[in-house]
């Protein structure tokens, strides 16, 4: 509770670094996922999945469409009940709501509810869900728009956006909630490509913070200078993983070697 | 002339306190009603109760309302249960006009993108306050258009109740025109109907304006 009354965002994420990398070797993860399994009907979504992610880290997953990469996200913050396996969060197995009280998730298409402005977006569920004072939750709010560089889009409706704008207002959203992991699912799939930089950078920026993020992404580039860690995931499984030095300068397996050559603007 | 003219008027504009009262009870009750009917059909589980609304609104859907209205009056009374007139109304009213509403509000609520719902829930929003907070206020909005239908169609269905003797305004421009031989009592009544529902048309417009504001 007393970070989430903390007005300045930037302290409030990097507040969780020092502890995190002191304790790192002894702690358990911050995230931890153990053999998830998730079927759809016939279709195998997830083979035995196994992650783990420190406080502080940024792990992005790549991987073809239909390779389960966005399942994994949602199973996470229980959007999806995955069959089998566990997602622990340090070393403690908890409940939907538990974790999706850790947890801020990024959609592709940003999901801004469109019947409220910017910031009724950003203070609705601080107020409703942790019953945080409106002007308490506001400032906040406000705050974070700024770094957004939303500042002057606080009283606007969602439709009168552009897709970057939304999708950072959907950020900051999330941020809000002072969530210790943030799950981006394809944050920038949905966005005209002159607008995809703009969403980039302030997940740069957060990265920089030490915000522990998840990204699943098709943006080779932006994945290999925030991330400390790459998935690689196809047909359900993670075929690779490694820092992304490895992951990009020397795959081991032809599925992955395959893959990075047929994207646009692989990162090489 | 003149003099009779505005007798005849506030005769039937005595009529119509009938239709209007039957109106404003009818959307009072079978409003929030329809609402909690359209939330148990949308609402995971709950299969007999599902069961049970999907007959409900067969039955009261697929029969004409003049005959529901028959069977509250007479077909109730031959059984034991005599209610006054406007009662007998009132609860059919209810019901049917609920029967129709729920149907609106449940399409009104599936038609909401369910990313907005899964994106409350990953705000770590409950499903009720999902629910209340961000898919009603959406689906409220977008049944704008055929409420506004139902709000008209309630106003002329009222007519209904002066077959089993409600003084309302239908029954007072008829006892009127059949007295004096003469059509103006129609008129005069058929002038009283188009204000209400115009007032409804406007009335709907300007709701309808006021959410458009976000898009």
């Amino acid at each position: 509770m007393s970070s989430s009354m903390n007005f300045d965002p930037a302290s409030t994420l990097s507040s969780d670094a020092p502890s995190a990398g002191a304790a790192g070797e002894r702690k358990a993860p911050l995230l931890a996922i153990q053999g998830l399994s998730k079927h759809f009907g016939q279709l195998e979504v997830l083979r035995n999945i196994d992650l783990e992610l420190k406080a502080g880290q940024v792990l992005s997953i790549i991987g073809p469409s239909g390779s389960g990469k966005s399942t994994l996200l949602r199973c996470i913050n229980a959007l999806e009940l995955p069959d089998s396996g566990s997602i622990l969060m340090e070393g403690k197995a908890l409940s939907a709501r538990e974790r999706r009280a850790r947890t801020g998730m990024i959609f592709q298409r940003f999901n801004l509810f469109p019947h409220l402005t910017v910031l009724q977006n950003l203070i609705e569920a601080p107020v409703h869900v942790k019953g945080i004072p409106r002007e308490t939750a506001s400032a906040r709010a406000i705050s974070l728009l700024g770094r957004m560089g939303l500042a002057d889009k606080r009283d606007a409706y969602p439709a009168h956006l552009s897709g970057g704008q939304q999708q950072r207002a959907a950020i900051a959203r999330a941020l809000c909630m002072d969530p210790e992991i943030l799950l981006c699912d394809e944050p920038t799939s949905a966005l005209d490509p002159e607008l995809v930089g703009e969403v980039l950078s302030v997940l740069s920026d957060l990265a920089a913070r030490r915000m522990t993020m998840l990204i699943v992404t098709h943006e080779m580039t932006f994945a290999r200078d925030v991330s400390d860690q790459i998935v690689f995931l196809d047909g359900g499984a993670v075929i690779e993983k490694g820092p992304p030095e490895e992951i990009f300068e020397r795959p081991r397996t032809e599925r992955l070697k395959s893959f990075l050559e047929r994207m646009p603007r692989a990162a090489r | 002339m003149p003099a009779y003219l505005a007798k005849t008027a506030l005769y039937i504009a005595r009529g119509s306190f009938v239709t209007i009262e039957l109106w404003a009870l009818t959307m009072l009750c079978a409003l929030p009603l329809a609402v909690l009917l359209a939330l148990i059909r949308v609402a995971k589980g709950h299969r007999a109760a599902k069961r049970i609304l999907e007959i409900y609104s067969w039955i009261f859907r697929g029969t004409p309302l003049l005959l529901q209205v028959f069977f509250a009056y007479y077909g109730l009374s031959l059984i034991g249960i005599s209610l006054p007139p406007f009662a007998a109304a009132a609860l059919t009213f209810v019901i049917n006009y609920a029967a129709y509403l729920m149907e609106i509000f449940r399409a009104g609520i599936e038609s909401i993108d369910p990313g907005q719902f899964e994106a409350a829930l990953a705000l770590n929003m409950s499903p009720s306050l999902a629910m209340r907070r961000i898919i009603l206020p959406q689906a409220l909005r977008r049944v704008l258009p055929p409420l506004s239908n139902e709000a008209i169609n309630l106003v002329k269905d009222t007519a209904l109740i002066s077959v089993i003797g409600m003084a309302d305004l239908l029954r007072a421009a008829q006892e009127t025109a059949a007295r004096d031989f003469s059509a103006t009592a129609y008129c005069i009544a058929a002038i009283l109907y188009l204000a209400m529902s115009s007032l409804l048309v406007l009335l709907f417009r300007r709701l309808e304006q006021k959410a458009a504001r976000h898009e």
